[in-house]
């Protein structure tokens, strides 16, 4: 609501001057003209999706195309609010009703809105769409997620009913955030097991702002701008996804003018786009954070506790052993800000409300020598019981930061007598020892959704992703109560809670949020980027037509 | 010749039995190379669906029999079937190839051939010293060189891909010459290796031609020198369809960089990207095809040495 009271009078000026038709509102915001339709975006993207099918469209690559292609019933506002229905827009449905016992929700379809084939949207399309995501068959990651909703039913053709098993506060996020809504006259017929095998995952029909043009295998995929969309066509005639899998070679392609977006620009890189006369970088906050997360269970004996980390001052010393602040430095310069917890800055309600454990080199030193950690044969590592205070320190070699941060953490841990060896693997070597829990320490990492449910599965005591098995009843019953708790003022006062008590048991050294830019060329006006997703507002972006290149010409007309 | 095809299917199942093996034994499965932040839960379910939790036997034998139909599978990692990724990939990777093969042995062996007949003069000196310097350098960092050169400083070619992204908004003849531009690196960067390899091949032979009784006998009939070097040229050419058939493998290996840096979709493409999520029927198919491949320019060599020279035939 601040956000949106301090962009108030700059929206109203941008009314005004789409009224008087004189351009005025200057820097980023848009002047009528820009919002003229036409343009051609290149994207350049380092993997080629493997499915269009939206239940298992599962990396960024994929859903990023998926989400042009298709709507939700209703989409999240710009805050990423996930508590009841505040912030959602419609989309699909253009209305919804709440049963009294807040155990259904009914949505009320758009009447005008169809699919891409010119099929009318009905309410057996969500049911449908339901019944798909929850099939054992189809095997959709989003799955998990919808675990509190009973049913869903069709009450007319305009209106589909979702039940839920218990009143949760993000039970309306649930329902709407997971499923992109699927056409059941094109699917119904095919059997739930074949349905990624479909012509229909390569070749989708949705409802989104653009359509599906043409996938070149290997190459390219394009969708345009769907004309007849009953909520308009999007500004832009054509998004190009442009597949190079060379992260040098795309950045080439960028530099050389053959693409306009590029959402994996390297650090390294940053400096040339600033000297660019056609291209800019854009801020683009990511719901990602990453952490060395310690074993707290003994390797290839889960009943015993880890001989170094079963011990909450061994790991809180470590902790107080790293500098952070300097480590984000050094790794990122400006690019990255010290994680706070297990959940980016961008979702703690409130990050001021939990203490951090300070860097403190001495008091690490001294909190080791209290547990009887000592360098009692002074080869420079401290030992107990004839145990050095030695561990491997598990990375995947694919990522540089990750690296990075392997081989500094190695250094600070020297200073105070702790021999950390970093591992670096091939990621899926990577993957089966930690998910095995074949590891003393790991660089780790994860990409939440909005909301903070996800921290049930990874850091909770039943959580199938807590590779370090950490166990804390008290963190487990304030996350419930959390994530149950109607009363959003008790919800923050519970969540501050379980971070401190998270933060104070360091089952993991919170180590960085990764800043992630991304390169557009200038002539691209982009809308607010999503932290969830940077493509959920592509169907507004736009190119003014004084700034137009020859592709920006093209405009829908077919193939020679 | 039935013997040497009934050789090659030998070859072929035992190189596709070894890549399954590999992939066997190299840490993770389709289900882990799906990503670190995809839960057990997931993971387990798409180890079932695959059947990747059956014994490795099992697999190995539900895999053979398909193949054996001429059924390559499915691939996992890019939900399409693997014939498909063939059909799309294997005429990309023939043009980069053919093409390159082309352009490597005619100027491989006109330069060679000059060499050869032109010995220890000074420019043949600096020609041979000019093609071991490229012969040197490694494909990906020469591929990288002509890529930041003439894609981002001239901006003369295009920096990837088989055609523009555009490419069906242009005119019949800004096509061709859109696919022309865009084959000319990826060519370059195949073929320079190649060039110095067959020029060095070719420059030996005819060196060893121009010694031969037969030339002797030629100069002292009185033939011209252009005359002499023409039947040289016949006799050197034996080598170098010798190791056209050998170069075979090591031109696949070189496509699989340059199509990697290119983003060229051929079967170097395709086998890279089948590695890095796991997907044992695209690797197995893409080491069949590769491995084909490789027997069918033995064989052509084979053919082409026996029709060139009859002592061969006869042996």
């Amino acid at each position: 609501m601040r956000a949106l009271l301090s962009a108030l009078p700059c929206l109203l000026l941008t009314a005004l001057t789409a009224l008087t038709a004189l351009s005025a509102c200057g820097g980023a915001d848009h002047t009528a003209s820009d919002r003229e339709t036409g343009g051609t975006l290149i994207v350049v993207v380092p993997a080629e999706p493997s499915t269009l099918f939206p239940p298992l469209a599962s990396n960024t690559h994929e859903l990023a195309v998926v989400s042009v292609l298709f709507d939700r019933l209703a989409e999240i506002g710009d805050d990423l609010e996930t508590y009841g229905d505040r912030g959602f827009r419609p989309r699909l449905a253009a209305s919804w009703t709440w049963a009294t016992d807040s155990l259904s929700v009914a949505f009320r379809l758009d009447s005008a809105a169809q699919w891409h084939d010119g099929a009318p949207v009905r309410a057996e399309d969500v049911r449908y769409t339901f019944a798909v995501y929850t099939a054992d068959s189809v095997g959709a990651e989003a799955r998990s997620n919808l675990g509190n909703i009973d049913s869903v039913t069709v009450r007319d053709s305009l209106t589909a009913v979702y039940w839920f098993k218990r009143r949760m506060p993000q039970q309306f996020f649930d329902a709407v955030y997971h499923t992109y809504i699927l056409p059941s006259h094109l699917l119904d017929t095919i059997p739930m097991e074949r349905l990624a095998r479909a012509d229909v995952a390569r070749q989708p029909v949705g409802t989104g702002r653009f359509r599906f043009a043409r996938w070149d295998p290997g190459a390219r995929i394009e969708v345009i701008a769907d004309t007849a969309n009953s909520r308009g066509r999007a500004i832009l005639d054509r998004v190009v996804w442009s597949f190079v899998s060379d992260l040098g070679a795309a950045t080439i392609k960028l530099f050389a003018g053959d693409a306009d977006f590029f959402e994996m620009i390297r650090s390294q890189d940053l400096p040339q786009v600033t000297q660019s006369p056609t291209l800019r970088s854009v801020d683009n906050r990511s719901l990602q954070y990453n952490f060395l997360g310690f074993n707290l269970r003994a390797r290839g004996d889960a009943s015993r506790p880890h001989p170094i980390f079963g011990e909450t001052a061994v790991r809180r010393a470590l902790h107080m052993a790293v500098d952070r602040e300097t480590l984000v430095r050094n790794v990122f310069d400006s690019l990255g800000l010290v994680a706070l917890g297990p959940a980016p800055r961008a979702l703690i309600p409130d990050t001021s409300a939990f203490n951090q454990i300070p860097y403190d080199l001495a008091g690490a030193r001294a909190l080791l020598d209290s547990i009887g950690w000592m360098d009692r044969n002074a080869d420079g590592i401290r030992d107990r019981d004839g145990m050095p205070l030695a561990f491997d320190l598990l990375a995947p070699g694919s990522s540089e930061a990750r690296k990075s941060y392997a081989i500094n953490l190695q250094e600070q841990l020297r200073a105070i007598g702790v021999r950390a060896t970093p591992l670096l693997l091939d990621i899926n070597a990577y993957v089966t020892r930690v998910e095995a829990h074949d590891f003393d320490a790991y660089s780790g990492g994860w990409q939440t959704d909005p909301g903070l449910q996800g921290l049930r599965q990874t850091w909770r005591s039943t959580g199938s992703s807590n590779y370090g098995s950490y166990a804390s009843p008290v963190f487990d019953a304030l996350l419930d109560s959390a994530t149950s708790t109607f009363d959003r003022e008790a919800s923050r006062g519970y969540w501050s809670r379980a971070f401190q008590q998270i933060v104070s048991d360091a089952p993991a050294i919170w180590l960085y949020e990764q800043r992630t830019p991304v390169v557009v060329h200038r002539r691209v006006n982009t809308a607010p980027l999503r932290a969830d997703g940077w493509y959920h507002g592509l169907a507004d972006w736009s190119i003014a037509p004084t700034a137009r290149i020859d592709r920006d010409r093209i405009g829908l007309g077919s193939a020679r | 010749m039935l013997s040497r095809l009934a050789e090659s299917v030998v070859v072929v199942f035992f190189a596709a039995t070894i890549a399954f093996i590999l992939l066997q034994l190299a840490p993770g499965d389709q289900a882990t190379a799906l990503g670190e932040t995809v839960s057990p839960e997931v993971r387990a379910a798409y180890r079932e669906r695959l059947g990747l939790d059956q014994p490795v036997p099992t697999q190995y034998l539900r895999w053979m029999s398909a193949i054996a139909q001429g059924d390559f599978g499915w691939s996992s990692g890019q939900q399409r079937p693997v014939a498909a990724l063939l059909r799309d990939a294997i005429p990309n990777t023939l043009l980069l190839m053919g093409s390159a093969l082309v352009l490597s042995l005619s100027c491989g062996v006109v330069l060679g051939a000059w060499q050869g007949a032109h010995a220890n003069t000074r420019r043949d000196t600096a020609i041979s010293s000019a093609l071991l310097l490229l012969y040197s350098i490694p494909e990906f960092l020469l591929a990288l060189l002509l890529l930041l050169l003439f894609a981002f400083t001239l901006r003369w070619f295009p920096s990837g891909g088989i055609t523009d992204d555009l490419h069906r908004f242009l005119s019949p003849p800004q096509q061709w010459l859109d696919r022309v531009k865009h084959l000319a690196l990826p060519l370059l960067s195949l073929s320079v290796v190649t060039i110095a390899i067959f020029a060095r091949y070719q420059r030996a032979a005819m060196r060893d031609a121009m010694t031969q009784p037969f030339i002797q006998t030629a100069r002292a009939k009185g033939l011209s020198e252009a005359q002499v070097r023409r039947h040289a040229r016949r006799a050197a050419v034996l080598p170098v369809i010798t190791v056209t058939g050998l170069l075979f493998p090591s031109l696949l290996g070189g496509a699989v960089v340059v199509e990697q840096i290119f983003a060229w979709p051929g079967m170097g493409w395709v086998l890279m990207r089948g590695i890095g999520s796991r997907d044992t029927a695209v690797v197995a198919a893409a080491v069949i095809v590769g491995s084909a491949m490789t027997a069918l320019g033995a064989l052509l060599a084979e053919i082409a040495r026996e029709v060139v020279d009859p002592r061969v035939r006869h042996t």
